[in-house]
């Protein structure tokens, strides 16, 4: 029961991971129907900074700061003057462009933070405590909540605001946004930026959890890529939801089946799912012809 | 007869061909070079170039000999992966998995026996084959971005599936390869160096000869206008499966090859960074070139392990070079060549200037002499057909026939279910009920593949030609079924030769009889609409098409076009087709149609002679709007 | 006043539209009618700021726009209703209704309540079934969607591509009523692109015929509506 427990903790807490880089695919989709395969590498970027910043003498929040701000203005600033660029791409070409992005990040990373792998420091203090069976550290606690708490705060922008409502309005209709009179770019910048913060936090909070490298991100990407795909590739709660359950299942099939377990499970899911939305697909087509 | 404007068009009888009017003027000629200094510019650069590059690592010692190979090695490897992504177009994100699939079963091989690489090389070969077979059935029903995560997904699971199985080395990978590739003993840096150059060499050789061919045909097609493939009767998901286990015969072979050059193998070798690499390779160096992994894997790997300094930034500048090609240069390193290079050796060799708005085939008297077999064509009948979306009855309870021999032309207002009813009967969208028969035959639920073969034809609203092939090429597309050429004859000389020039010679005949085969080696994207339109109908015309349907043929016609549109038709009924003519351009309806059916909202309106449809008041309404006192 | 001045626009290579050059004053509506393949569409949109300009220009009030983009025209007053609604499925009427305020923020809310107000009453309908997602509305219920959605913004010019599309005549007829009564109360500038001329004539005080991406024929409404040429137009000689 013991084993159990933290098995499904750890669950929980790589979920969340999974779940951020989820969340930050499905916020780019939404507001500019890009699927934006760097976003596992900005996650690692903003963390191998903030780690890098850390070991030479900076105070963990200043770090964070530093990861959020990086990591908006990069996802932001693809977004801005790469892809919106690409008038007449094809989804294959942005998606292209994206792994090249990827691909710049992690050539980046070996550049400034080297090929090594890296963890850093928490924001608050090093210790763990106990509650009952349950043992954890206060980071990994900060770790989960930051998540949750941000998932949900651009869950109520994208969905309960008048921002949120525009831009995945815009996202759905770019011409028919503009012929409202809506800023479009400006609107498409500003959540794939907030994406970014998103992914620079948590890499940030992530450090004292877990072991990062420069060549991780596409498979970062794809775990999120799953955690968003679970539940329809268009929601931010269920990308969350997603990720977490991913999480677990991945945690407790590595615990109790195999240690390879997680990657074919990735793997087959992915399969599954993609079977399943082509039907699901077809439905969405029809519907979205007014 | 009479064209819509008016004027007589005769048709010459059968056989004959017209004699060319003084309104079509001679080609114009550029001065030019002899065709000796030609020759050695188009031969004699591009081997300078070769030889430079070949000589280049051999005054570099040992070092520059293995980066040579590798080079050499990654550009075959490219060839595989841009079958996939730069003639299917569909983005693979996960070729590392033959690669590796090759390279590892080198490397067990070279564990647990003394033979010769070589012969593990082939097995490699025939393992990633076996494989790529296996998966490919679902895998190319996948398609778009979860095609690309998939396949990411595939490579990223089989290193991490590797990395845990002691028998494959695990982390360490296994070592001990020998270098015995040709069985002849152990090779030296040079001599492997030369064959594997060799090799690739080859290997661009044989792949640059699959663009012209009839498999190339398919898949320019399949990647830029896949309908227009699909109405031409080729399978999407068999071609893209052919391709998919080509791809992993070429990437399990550079694999192996790989094994035997670096003598070892690692999980890396299956893994998402050499998957993306491979990726970068083929689109920096030229995605849809046969020669591009050349340049690109110079550029990625070759460039930064050979100079000094760069070897940490391989990965910056593989992502830079990446986004510099999907914002400035979509063709990649060989691709931004190849045409500048074609165009010079063209304006160098004096090629004649063609005037592509001008149609051949007019008489001194200005009359047309198309021609066409006769042939005896069915009945196309449609009997209370039923087309449904959703809840919305396109099509509902409609009858109509299209006889042979006359023009029967289908009007209606816009969203009346004019090019849905096309698609129900070339089957491009099912039929809820209802029943399509051709002659004596019920086709309602019969494959695409076999309605052509029944003879019916279509072209589309939007004119569709696929860019990247000329005008013949375009209309030999139309000629796919009649051929049987896969992959393996493509690419060894000579095996297609009586078959291609069958299909060639069909579609001169063709063009020829339609006033455009002048036209034959130009670009299609440079025509105006009325060749192109031309065109698509000469595509059509290389099957035995004994009802064709026309869906908008005027649209965008100047007013000379539509006069030859117009003769085409008529010359197509005269033959004994039956032509159903979807229009919006009532004018060039009504010059032309010998029997009238109106079409609203799904359903049958009116249907008679022209002179009938104009004064019917129910047309007028449906077209106007309401008449006095609503 | 809207007006064009010789507009050619389309592909580079093969304009749709040549030299059109309509003129739709303030408080009047204008009619752009035409077969299918005639050019309306491309003309719709070039005024919307999405087809390309060859030559010519097009003016608002005398004030050369003919490069702003579609996001300034709307910001300025040219509002179009675009041919197939191009609403937004997943929201709701309501929702709908207040993404057209999304650019005009600064908007007290007495004003938005004002507007609202008055789209609800010009189509009752919508208020009934405010709360529902758009994609489940019928097509004359979305129409009056894209079109109350389009009043919010407080056009200067209103254009209206292709309204009656796939409308019953009953539907047609109410939203057509509404158009005038619109024109009328604001004295806005109106043109009405439509494939159904004489519905459209019927309400206009001005027409021009389109063939083949050219006028044809500009006169007074009724002047086309007694005119044979139009069935000719339409149905050929």
């Amino acid at each position: 029961m013991d084993r159990f427990l933290n098995v499904t903790w750890s669950g929980v807490w790589i979920g969340c991971e999974y779940a951020a880089i989820g969340v930050a695919l499905v916020v780019n989709f939404r507001a500019a129907r890009v699927v934006n395969v760097a976003v596992g590498q900005v996650f690692v970027f903003t963390a191998l900074l903030a780690a890098w910043l850390q070991a030479d003498g900076t105070d963990p929040w200043v770090a964070l700061l530093a990861a959020l701000v990086v990591g908006g203005a990069i996802t932001g600033g693809q977004d801005y003057l790469l892809l919106q660029r690409l008038r007449w791409a094809t989804p294959a070409t942005l998606l292209l462009a994206t792994v090249g992005v990827s691909t710049l990040l992690s050539g980046a990373a070996v550049v400034f933070f080297g090929r090594d792998p890296i963890s850093g420091k928490g924001v608050v203090s090093e210790g763990s405590f106990e509650l009952g069976p349950w043992r954890t550290s206060w980071n990994t606690v900060l770790f989960v909540a930051s998540v949750i708490v941000l998932v949900l705060a651009l869950w109520w922008l994208s969905a309960k605001t008048d921002v949120g409502r525009a831009t995945s309005a815009a996202g759905h209709d770019a011409g028919a946004a503009a012929m409202l009179g809506i800023n479009v770019p400006l609107l498409r910048l500003t959540a794939t930026a907030g994406s970014g913060v998103l992914l620079g936090v948590a890499g940030a909070l992530f450090l004292p959890l877990g072991v990062l490298d420069f060549s991780l991100g596409l498979r970062l990407t794809l775990f999120g890529f799953v955690a968003a795909a679970i539940s329809g590739y268009y929601s931010v709660p269920g990308a969350l939801i997603g990720g977490l359950t991913f999480g677990v299942v991945d945690a407790l099939g590595t615990a109790y089946l195999s240690s390879t377990f997680g990657l074919f499970f990735t793997f087959s899911a992915l399969i599954i799912i993609a079977f399943a939305t082509q039907w699901v697909r077809t439905e969405r087509q029809v519907f979205e012809t007014v | 007869m009479k064209s819509a404007h008016g004027t007589d068009v005769r048709p010459l009888p059968t056989g004959q061909t017209a004699p060319v009017g003084e309104d079509i003027e001679a080609p114009a000629r550029r001065p030019r070079l002899p065709r000796a200094a030609v020759a050695a510019i188009r031969w004699g650069i591009p081997l300078l170039v070769l030889l430079f590059a070949i000589r280049w690592p051999l005054v570099n010692g040992d070092f520059g000999l293995h980066i040579g190979s590798i080079v050499a090695i990654y550009a075959l490897g490219v060839i595989g992966i841009d079958l996939v992504v730069g003639r299917a177009g569909m983005l693979q994100l996960g070729y590392a998995v033959f690669f590796g699939i090759g390279a590892y079963t080198v490397g067990v091989v070279a564990k647990h026996s003394d033979v010769a690489s070589g012969l593990g090389v082939l097995l490699g070969v025939l393992v990633a084959t076996v494989v790529a077979a296996v998966v490919g059935t679902a895998v190319v029903g996948v398609s778009g971005y979860l095609f690309a995560l998939v396949t990411l997904a595939a490579s990223a699971a089989l290193e991490s599936l590797v990395r845990a199985i002691p028998a494959l080395g695990e982390t360490a990978g296994l070592a001990g390869v020998n270098r015995n590739l040709l069985g002849t003993g152990e090779l030296e840096a040079m001599p492997l160096y030369f064959i594997l150059v060799a090799l690739t060499l080859v290997a661009v050789a044989l792949y640059s000869r699959v663009r012209r061919s009839r498999v190339g045909r398919s898949l320019e097609a399949l990647r830029q206008t896949p309908h227009v493939a699909e109405a031409s009767g080729i399978d999407l998901r068999r071609l893209k499966f052919k391709v998919w286990v080509v791809s992993g015969a070429i990437g399990g072979f550079a694999g192996g090859l790989y094994a035997v050059a670096v003598q070892f193998v690692s999980p890396d070798v299956l893994g998402v960074q050499t998957s993306i690499s491979f990726l970068v390779m083929n689109v920096v160096g030229g995605a849809g070139t046969a020669w591009g992994g050349i340049p690109g894997a110079a550029l990625v790997r070759g460039l930064v392990q050979g100079v000094q300094g760069l070897g940490d930034y391989q990965l910056v500048i593989a992502g830079a070079a990446t986004i510099a090609v999907v914002a400035w240069f979509p063709r990649g390193i060989a691709g931004s060549i190849e045409r500048p290079w074609r165009r010079l050796l063209d304006r160098l060799g004096g090629s004649p200037q063609v005037e592509v708005s001008v149609v051949q085939g007019r008489d001194v008297d200005g009359h047309y002499s198309l021609s066409f077999p006769d042939i005896a064509a069915p009945r196309l009948s449609i009997e209370t057909l039923t087309v449904r979306f959703g809840g919305l009855y396109a099509i509902d309870g409609f009858s109509m026939t299209v006889e042979p021999g006359r023009v029967t032309a289908l009007v209606g207002p816009n969203g009346s279910g004019k090019t849905t009813l096309v698609n129900a009967v070339t089957g491009r969208v099912p039929a809820e009920s209802g029943v399509v028969r051709v002659g004596d035959e019920d086709i309602t639920h019969a494959s695409r593949q076999h309605r052509i073969n029944t003879g019916v034809t279509r072209t589309f609203q939007l004119v569709s030609l696929c860019e990247s092939l000329t005008v013949r090429e375009n209309v030999m597309l139309g000629g796919h079924t009649a051929g049987t050429a896969g992959f393996l004859r493509a690419v060894i000389p000579g095996a297609t030769a009586a078959e291609e020039a069958a299909i060639r010679d069909r579609a001169n005949l063709v063009m020829q009889s339609l006033g455009i085969e002048h036209l034959a080696d130009e670009n299609t994207a440079d025509l105006p609409a009325g060749p192109k339109r031309l065109v698509e109908i000469c595509r059509c015309l290389m099957t035995n098409s004994s009802v064709v349907l026309l869906d908008e043929p005027a649209s965008g016609l100047n007013a000379a076009e539509r006069d030859h549109l117009a003769a085409v038709l008529s010359e197509l009924a005269r033959s004994g087709r039956g032509v159903l003519l979807i229009e919006h351009d009532m004018q060039f309806v009504m010059g032309i149609a010998d029997w009238i059916v109106v079409l609203r909202d799904g359903a049958k309106l009116a249907e008679g002679r022209p002179a009938e449809i104009r004064t019917d008041s129910q047309v007028i309404e449906a077209y106007l709007g309401e008449g006095e006192g609503d | 006043m809207l007006e064009t001045v010789e507009l050619t626009a389309g592909y580079t290579r093969a304009p749709v539209i040549v030299d059109v050059s309509i003129c739709v004053p303030d408080g009047s509506t204008v009619a752009v009618v035409g077969a299918n393949g005639a050019g309306k569409s491309t003309l719709a949109r070039t005024l919307s700021g999405f087809t390309r300009v060859l030559s010519g220009r097009v003016l608002l009030d005398g004030l050369d726009i003919t490069t702003l983009s579609s996001r300034r025209r709307t910001l300025d007053g040219i509002v179009q209703v675009p041919e197939g609604r191009r609403l937004f499925p997943q929201l709701t009427v309501r929702e709908n209704l207040n993404v057209a305020f999304f650019a005009r923020r600064r908007l007290v809310k007495g004003r938005r309540q004002a507007l609202l107000g008055e789209a609800f009453s010009h189509f009752p309908i919508l208020e009934a079934r405010c709360d529902q997602t758009a994609g489940t509305l019928s097509g004359g219920e979305q129409q009056m969607l894209a079109i109350a959605r389009a009043l919010l913004l407080e056009p200067r010019v209103l254009i209206l591509d292709e309204p009656s599309i796939g409308l019953a005549p009953v539907v047609r007829r109410e939203i057509f009523n509404v158009i005038v009564a619109r024109v009328e109360a604001s004295g806005c500038a109106c043109l009405l692109i439509e494939q159904r001329a004489k519905d459209a004539l019927r309400i206009s005080h001005h027409g021009y015929v389109l063939e083949r991406g050219s006028v044809v024929h500009a006169a007074p409404a009724e002047q086309i509506l007694a005119d044979p040429q139009l069935r000719r137009s339409y149905v050929g000689a």
